[in-house]
């Protein structure tokens, strides 16, 4: 006891070292993850892919098809379009400005409606060549689709109204059906529906952030800390095994030391994020409406990571013997645990055999249990998964110590 | 002089080499045992061994008519083990070092008062934390923690390797006093000047004790290590 008492001494008084050095690494997460947010909620249009359209200005479908292409469900969310002609789209494409342009041959519409088949030219650089220039091709492919698959029932109404002797002002009235097709039938057409991978199905931006900067927070914050518990040498562990104090009882002490740790920064960080978030009125869209005892609430469950954290972060101090080599260890542990984890992207990014690898490791697994206390999700067996890495790592570390000790 | 302890065959081995061959030793009460003998020869495995922290092969380690290996609180009782780096808390003062070995504020205050921290001068850096200590304070606490409980067998690895003069006269002189109250000192060391303190010599080489008795001569001395 009383060397646990000793224990918590001695990381109390590195404490205000230890938050200072975890705050500004973990405030300058929390900063880029902040700019990221507001990026993406403010300045979407900056995510679009610009495409040029080419074609006769004057021509009332090329018109109305860059206004159904600008409305469309289909592509308003990831497309800008803009009409030019084809001297400035070549140069806009050179300077890199557009990702590529669509040629329209001047009468388009009436030639597909005439059975002609002209075709629409996309044009892109070898240097756009990407996920953008992809998009486009998709982009070109569906309209020339929707264009081509509408001739069939433009024919069958032409040969339904001369059927039927409707012949005056027949050419007028297919007009305006192909004004109204474009105008009231294709905008509503919804293809596809804008996701996030990830964390859109369950959580939004902000929540996702919020998680992978709490974690890094703590991964980081073991980089900062493990140099008090890292024993150039076991003089004193050998001088405490004589007194009968051995390496399960010091493992212990140090290992529950190091949650007390953990503890006050979790205590600290809780503070400092409700009072920053509060003053800077960013809200996470999850917690709204849950007030000051909702939030504790999932602050208070979301400390599960403190035992976890604390075993991982202990776990490998035990492993080295020299400062250098322990925060070598834990960064690069931390590192490859909170890129695995979906810290830093969102795991659907990954490889299916890397995403089911993260599954398993401590930090993938502390990554899906937060994200569930935010969504207000079963946690399943999450906590007992987590736990029998704690017994894991801590075990281990008991084991490490006992050999080192007898040698 | 009665013997007080008894050390019985004791060999240890790490793969096919031998450290220590069936080594055999009875120390009497209120004496000092020099052990000497070359970097590796298994001096501190020795210690270590009869400190408990490391597994013998075979062995006994009697004192008066029990073997300590067989009972570890008694073994905690009896023997204090002073290891050869720095057994301290870095990141706490003198005190907080203390407190982990003492039972309470009022012990420490008595044995700084009158007893071995006073006689160690462990006073003189009481607040200090350990990571501002010279070697020297370094030492005296680790020996001032090491006899806490008040154990009759002190063990001591290099008790005064890289300490100056005064700190070693020191420690020689509670050595002297720890002797004299009946205790039993077993010490490795390679320093020439703790060798008065040390009522005999002995030799480890190719796992074997031998007792030597020191003539004065260094050179003849350093010739048998």
């Amino acid at each position: 006891m009383r060397y646990f008492l000793l224990q918590i001494k001695k990381v109390c008084k590195a404490l205000p070292f230890l938050l200072i050095t975890t705050l500004v690494l973990t405030g300058i997460l929390g900063l880029l993850a902040l700019a990221q947010t507001r990026e993406a909620q403010a300045d979407e249009g900056r995510q679009k892919i610009r495409l040029g359209i080419v074609g006769d200005a004057e021509d009332e479908f090329v018109k109305n098809g860059i206004s159904l292409l600008q409305e469309m469900d289909s592509s308003r969310f990831t497309c800008t379009i803009e009409q030019m002609t084809e001297t400035e789209a070549r140069q806009e494409l050179e300077r890199q400005e557009i990702n590529g342009y669509l040629i329209i041959p001047d009468d388009f519409v009436r030639s597909v409606m005439s059975g002609e088949n002209d075709k629409v030219t996309f044009v892109t650089g070898t240097a756009q060549y990407g996920l953008g220039t992809m998009l486009a091709r998709e982009l070109a492919d569906a309209v020339s689709t929707l264009l081509t698959e509408t001739q069939s029932g433009i024919y069958a109404f032409i040969r339904f109204a001369r059927q039927e002797g409707e012949t005056d002002s027949l050419d007028e009235q297919i007009l305006q059906m192909n004004f109204r097709y474009f105008d009231v039938v294709l905008p509503r057409a919804n293809i596809y529906e804008v996701d996030t991978p990830d964390s859109a199905s369950f959580l939004s931006v902000q929540g996702y952030y919020f998680c992978s900067v709490l974690l890094l927070f703590f991964l980081f914050s073991g980089t900062a800390s493990c140099y008090l518990f890292i024993r150039r040498e076991d003089s004193l562990g050998r001088m405490l095994a004589v007194q009968g104090r051995g390496a399960l009882g010091q493992s212990l002490a140090e290992y529950g030391a190091y949650c007390v740790l953990t503890g006050l920064s979790y205590l600290a960080l809780s503070v400092i994020l409700l009072s920053v978030s509060a003053a800077a009125g960013i809200t996470i869209p999850e917690l709204e409406g849950n007030g000051p005892a909702g939030h504790m609430k999932v602050l208070l469950a979301m400390a599960l990571l403190i035992p976890v954290v604390s075993a991982l972060q202990y776990f490998l101090s035990q492993l080295v013997h020299s400062l250098a080599s322990g925060v070598l260890l834990s960064f690069c542990c931390v590192a490859a645990l909170g890129y695995l984890s979906g810290c830093f992207y969102p795991l659907s990014f990954f490889p299916p055999s890397i995403q089911k690898i993260s599954a398993w490791t401590p930090a993938g697994l502390l990554m899906e249990y937060l994200q569930r206390i935010l969504t207000g999700d079963s946690v399943g067996m999450l906590p007992v998964l987590l736990m029998l890495w704690v017994l894991l790592f801590v075990g281990v570390s008991v084991g490490v110590k006992k050999f080192r000790l007898a040698h | 002089m009665e013997t007080m302890i008894q050390i019985r065959n004791l060999s240890k081995h790490y793969g096919r080499r031998k450290i220590l061959a069936g080594i055999s030793l009875d120390v009497p009460a209120g004496s000092c045992i020099g052990i000497l003998g070359e970097n590796g020869c298994g001096k501190s495995t020795m210690l270590s061994i009869l400190a408990g922290t490391l597994q013998r092969d075979t062995g006994e380690f009697l004192y008066g008519e029990e073997d300590l290996f067989q009972n570890r609180r008694r073994h905690a009782r009896a023997v204090g083990y002073v290891p050869q780096g720095t057994p301290l808390l870095e990141e706490l003062t003198a005190l907080d070092n203390l407190r982990l070995w003492y039972k309470n504020r009022k012990q420490i205050e008595e044995e700084l008062e009158n007893g071995v921290l006073g006689m160690l001068g462990i006073q003189d850096f009481l607040k200090v934390p350990v990571s501002r200590m010279s070697g020297g304070m370094k030492k005296r606490l680790s020996i001032g923690c090491a006899v806490a409980h008040r154990p009759q067998i002190l063990l001591m690895d290099e008790p005064s390797a890289a300490l100056d003069l005064i700190c070693k006269e020191r420690i020689a002189s509670y050595l002297m006093e720890f002797k004299r109250q009946g205790g039993i000192v077993l010490l490795t060391t390679h320093d020439i000047q703790e060798i008065p303190v040390c009522d005999s010599l002995y030799i480890l080489k190719k796992g074997k004790l031998n007792f030597y008795e020191y003539d004065g001569n260094y050179h003849h001395l350093v010739g048998n290590l």
